[in-house]
């Protein structure tokens, strides 16, 4: 007689294999009709192939945190440090494993073109802004969510090796759909900001700028020094992970980093954009 | 009058290539998206629309695929994910609606979804620990699929084995992690 940890098994193991096999992207006909039978066939199939779906997309969440070079012989290296790469770079990272189910903290990689950007020509920088307690959600071309609080201005060129985006003046929230083959790149005429995916709020005033994270890492630098494609840490970065606040003096200096649940706050603005 | 233009330029360029993507990966891609999400083929056939809508409107379509010769259909595959996933959460955003508040629903719905447990960096410690754990291959096969973005044909000749054996190695992987993160009752 099984017992119940065997029978679990069974079921993870058997929607493990179907996971795989769908991911190989050669599922025949057959195969997805034997799918559908056992997920049909039990409400824990059904279940435990949810999860299983989830985990697999969470898992591709990884990869933000190792290195992206596609060789093979450096590749064996990077899997068999990874752990230790994580831990030590970018704990703060990991809270970006998306929760799927319900609205917070989804994925940024929702892909929706608004269609006011479509009107508009291409190779042209495009702009938002919002008037005096106007607030608006806009997306980007590449899938980045952005709220634009009160008085707020931006304007955007993806055409290039970046995606650049320039605070004019304001405060934006941003949800940066992941594309490790285009760093994001915010100009705040002050500080240049890089990430790749993550969610973070900036406020420009006339003499500081605040940059609240509330998921992934942030890098915040002096210079327009933005020819990597690849995302990397210069040692001259500050480097805000999630739950951190950076401010910024005009001149560039920053004043103070803060490990606080203020963030939450300061981020509210992501609510409102979740919540829609 | 040329912003005009330009525009149906890229369209008509586009309409070509996503034809032909969707006349090579179309039937693959229905299957993917009834299997993953558990749909019919009428929902089946919404997602496909929005694909394909999508696929239009990518200002840089043709380069993408250039970039990626053997990934073109996990590139699509993503693309569905992306859709799926947001059909999902506009369709749990009107459910919830009914009944109860927006946030008490976020609750109760992330409570034990194995997704929220993989939060936390205890939780990457984990999953990493749990990776190294595993047989070399296993975890260099799950790594190079999940984190690389590789096919699973790539990764046979990277590992010098089967596809059929990348797959099981991938399962293998899979399964382990899920238990990993995830402790039932």
């Amino acid at each position: 007689m099984m017992t119940k940890l065997d029978v679990n098994t069974q079921i993870q193991q058997q929607a493990a294999e179907f996971v795989a096999r769908l991911y190989s992207g050669e599922l025949s006909a057959k195969e997805e009709e034997t799918i559908r039978a056992w997920c049909a066939a039990d409400n824990r199939h059904q279940q435990e192939f949810d999860n299983m779906i989830r985990v697999w997309d969470a898992s591709q969440e990884l990869y933000e945190t190792i290195d992206h070079t596609p060789q093979v012989r450096k590749y064996k290296v990077v899997a068999s440090i990874a752990a230790s790469v994580i831990v030590a770079i970018a704990a703060g990272l990991f809270i970006t494993w998306p929760k799927i189910q319900g609205a917070p903290g989804l994925s940024p990689m929702v892909q929706t073109v608004a269609p006011q950007a479509l009107k508009l020509p291409e190779r042209q920088i495009h702009d938002y802004q919002t008037q005096v307690g106007e607030v608006k959600d806009v997306t980007l071309p590449d899938g980045t969510l952005v709220t634009l609080n009160t008085n707020t201005a931006i304007t955007f060129d993806f055409s290039g090796d970046t995606r650049k985006l320039e605070l004019k003046h304001g405060e934006a929230f941003f949800a940066v759909a992941k594309d490790p083959s285009k760093v994001f790149v915010i100009d705040t005429g002050q500080q240049f900001i890089r990430v790749i995916g993550t969610k973070f709020n900036v406020r420009k005033n006339a003499n500081s700028l605040q940059i609240a994270v509330k998921e992934g890492l942030v890098a915040v630098h002096d210079s327009a020094d933005i020819s990597h494609p690849q995302f990397d840490h210069d040692a001259g970065d500050t480097l805000l992970p999630a739950g951190t606040i950076g401010s910024f003096s005009k001149d560039g200096k920053i004043v103070s980093t803060a490990q606080t649940d203020k963030v939450e706050r300061l981020a509210k603005l992501a609510l409102r954009y979740i919540s829609f | 009058m040329k912003i005009i233009q330009l525009k149906k330029r890229t369209t008509n360029e586009n309409s070509a290539l996503v034809a032909a993507l969707l006349e090579e990966h179309g039937s693959a891609l229905r299957r993917f998206i009834r299997v993953r999400s558990n749909l019919n083929e009428h929902d089946c056939e919404d997602v496909m629309q929005m694909l394909s809508e999508r696929l239009l409107k990518l200002d840089n379509l043709r380069q993408v695929l250039d970039g990626r010769l053997d990934t073109v259909r996990n590139y699509m595959f993503q693309i569905a994910v992306n859709l799926l996933i947001d059909k999902k959460r506009r369709d749990d955003v009107r459910q919830r609606d009914h009944h109860i508040s927006e946030q008490d629903a976020t609750i109760l719905s992330n409570l034990d979804s194995p997704d929220r447990k993989l939060e936390g960096k205890h939780k990457l410690r984990q999953t990493m620990d749990i990776l190294n754990s595993l047989k070399s291959p296993y975890r260099q096969a799950f790594l190079l699929n999940r984190v690389e973005g590789k096919s699973y044909r790539q990764i046979s000749d990277i590992l010098g084995v089967s596809v059929s054996t990348v797959e099981k190695y991938i399962a293998k992987a899979l399964v382990a992690v899920r238990q990993g993160v995830v402790n039932d009752d």
